[in-house]
């Protein structure tokens, strides 16, 4: 039930989402805001691992090319702000920090928003998830998610990806 | 204390229904005299509004015609198109008026140069209704910021995303009246500049108020629009970098769906998501604008039989902007939630080098 590892690939709202997008539920998708925020993540892995994996994951989402990518990396700790635009006119905003204070619990947020509708298990308010059960017991209380939230633990094997990422770190000056 | 002797210059604006209908809870801070709009349906509406509580005042269909038959006046509301602000600004400036503006106060780039030369030769009070700043969750990042609290701040995202206003008031999708000017997105583009970012200056108003720092520059996207029928840009969103060195995001659209017709009524159930998220080395602060949400389904809601996350009111009653406007016109000190003109200007400067950033594709420093 309660797995360590939940690859982006596999995750639930990813494949929800790629889903609706593909039946046209929603009409055409737009635009797409990823928040992965987590106390223990992997700096070494910011760029060619989480960034790569939520920017392949966008690609196929949009159904196009990524044509473009701005990074805003974030000085002093493993966290940057990226855009991204696809063919199709898509763009996605990526916000990854991977070194949260520790009490602040790991968030992992989709929200995809199209010509007629919307799609994000994004709450409607606040910023934590809202999902999965909730214990609290001697004195302490935790969040349970049946499903584990996904991590990612290793660099995103796509050439092309990656050459756009280390294309678009190079053109950062400072 | 006398109430001051406030007149209104336009309607236009989507906020000014919310200060008509509430107009008679704050008579004794504030006097209505009279209420101008060019627009003879938007002035029948407005007044309409106002006699519901027992307000009758007189409507002018020229501002000027309007100021003139009330010199008695001592303070102006500017609610028109954002187009038509600066006669007004330069009429009430001549006049020794007080002024109380929607925002934002002109996307201009020789207006503000104007409008700051005006500010700096006249003592009167210039007031921006820049309102998240008076929202405690708001105020408690600034103070963490300042107090050191949460660290060296090394980085900041906000969204400011509503629904579009434009099916309700047309006049916010028309680039003239909303830009100023009719200028493409991006060369060649058949979308202009005028919609979500010219609405949206709080975030950036906010960025600068929490921290103490300005902008250095923003690198900005745009998608495809999800209304077609808009001219005006719906959805943009930003990075950038505050002097200071931290890094920030910032999304103002109007991802926010609503049903495409004469009234206000929400797709999505929620109005507004303004969530900010402050990270410095030693914390971080989340906040959201609905910090104490209801959800209300009512066949009678202005968005009947859908279900809506409604804000609540305040345990302590504040005074609204308006009355705290009020105050400072009979002599109050500024607070440091007051909005200046400067204020109202600095936030512009940045939603220009937003789309300055998108016309040419690159990032573009703010100056």
């Amino acid at each position: 039930m309660n797995s360590d590892h939940v690859s982006l690939r596999d995750w639930g709202v990813y494949r929800k989402t790629l889903s609706l997008v593909q039946d046209g539920t929603c009409g055409e998708l737009c635009s797409l805001r990823w928040t992965w925020l987590s106390a223990l993540g992997d700096a070494a892995l910011i760029y060619t691992g989480v960034l790569a994996h939520l920017l392949k994951a966008s690609e196929k989402l949009a159904g196009g090319k990524l044509l473009r990518l701005h990074l805003e990396p974030v000085s002093g700790v493993p966290a940057c702000f990226a855009l991204a635009a696809f063919e199709g006119g898509v763009v996605a905003e990526l916000e990854i920090h991977e070194a949260l204070p520790p009490p602040a619990p790991a968030v992992r947020f989709l929200m995809a928003d199209f010509t007629g509708g919307r799609v994000t298990n994004r709450p409607l308010v606040g910023h934590h998830h809202a999902e999965g059960a909730f214990l609290a017991i001697n004195g302490g209380a935790q969040a349970i998610h049946f499903e584990s939230l996904p991590v990612v633990r290793e660099a995103l094997e796509d050439e092309e990806i990656q050459g756009t990422i280390v294309q678009a770190l190079g053109g950062i000056k400072r | 204390m006398k109430p001051i002797s406030l007149v209104i210059a336009g309607a236009a604006n989507p906020h000014v229904p919310g200060y008509l209908r509430g107009m008679a809870q704050i008579s004794d801070d504030v006097r209505l005299l009279a209420i101008s709009e060019d627009d003879s349906g938007r002035l029948d509406a407005s007044r309409a509004m106002l006699r519901a509580q027992d307000v009758d005042v007189p409507g002018f269909g020229d501002f000027r015609r309007m100021l003139d038959c009330h010199p008695e006046a001592t303070a102006i509301l500017v609610g028109s198109d954002n187009a038509h602000h600066m006669p007004m600004y330069r009429e009430a400036f001549a006049r020794g008026l007080h002024i109380y503006s929607m925002k934002v106060v002109t996307m201009l780039p020789e207006e503000m140069a104007e409008l700051a030369e005006l500010g700096r030769e006249h003592s009167t009070i210039f007031h921006v209704e820049l309102e998240l700043r008076y929202h405690p969750q708001f105020q408690k990042a600034r103070e963490l910021v300042r107090t050191g609290k949460l660290g060296r701040i090394r980085a900041i995202s906000l969204s400011n995303i509503s629904q579009s206003p434009i099916c309700y008031f047309p006049n916010w999708g028309v680039p003239e009246l909303s830009y100023g000017k009719r200028v493409p997105l991006t060369p060649g583009a058949s979308c202009f500049r005028g919609g979500a970012l010219t609405d949206h200056p709080h975030p950036f108003d906010l960025i600068r108020w929490i921290t103490g720092s300005e902008f250095a520059e923003v690198t900005a996207f745009s998608s495809r629009n999800q209304r077609n029928y808009l001219e005006v840009e719906d959805h943009l969103v930003l990075t950038g970098r505050l002097r200071d060195g931290t890094s920030v995001m910032v999304n103002p659209s109007y991802s926010n769906l609503e049903e495409r017709g004469p009234l206000r009524r929400l797709f999505w159930p929620k109005s507004l998501e303004c969530n900010l998220k402050i990270f410095g080395d030693q914390g971080c602060y989340y906040a959201d604008y609905f910090d104490h949400p209801v959800l209300v389904m009512g066949e009678n809601h202005a968005s009947p039989n859908r279900l809506i996350v409604d804000g609540t009111p305040r345990l302590v009653r504040s005074d609204s902007m308006l009355q705290r406007f009020a105050h400072r016109v009979r002599g109050r000190a500024k607070s440091e939630e007051d909005a200046s003109l400067e204020d109202g200007l600095q936030a512009v400067k940045v939603m220009n080098a937003a789309y300055e950033s998108l016309y040419r594709g690159m990032t573009a420093e703010v100056v």
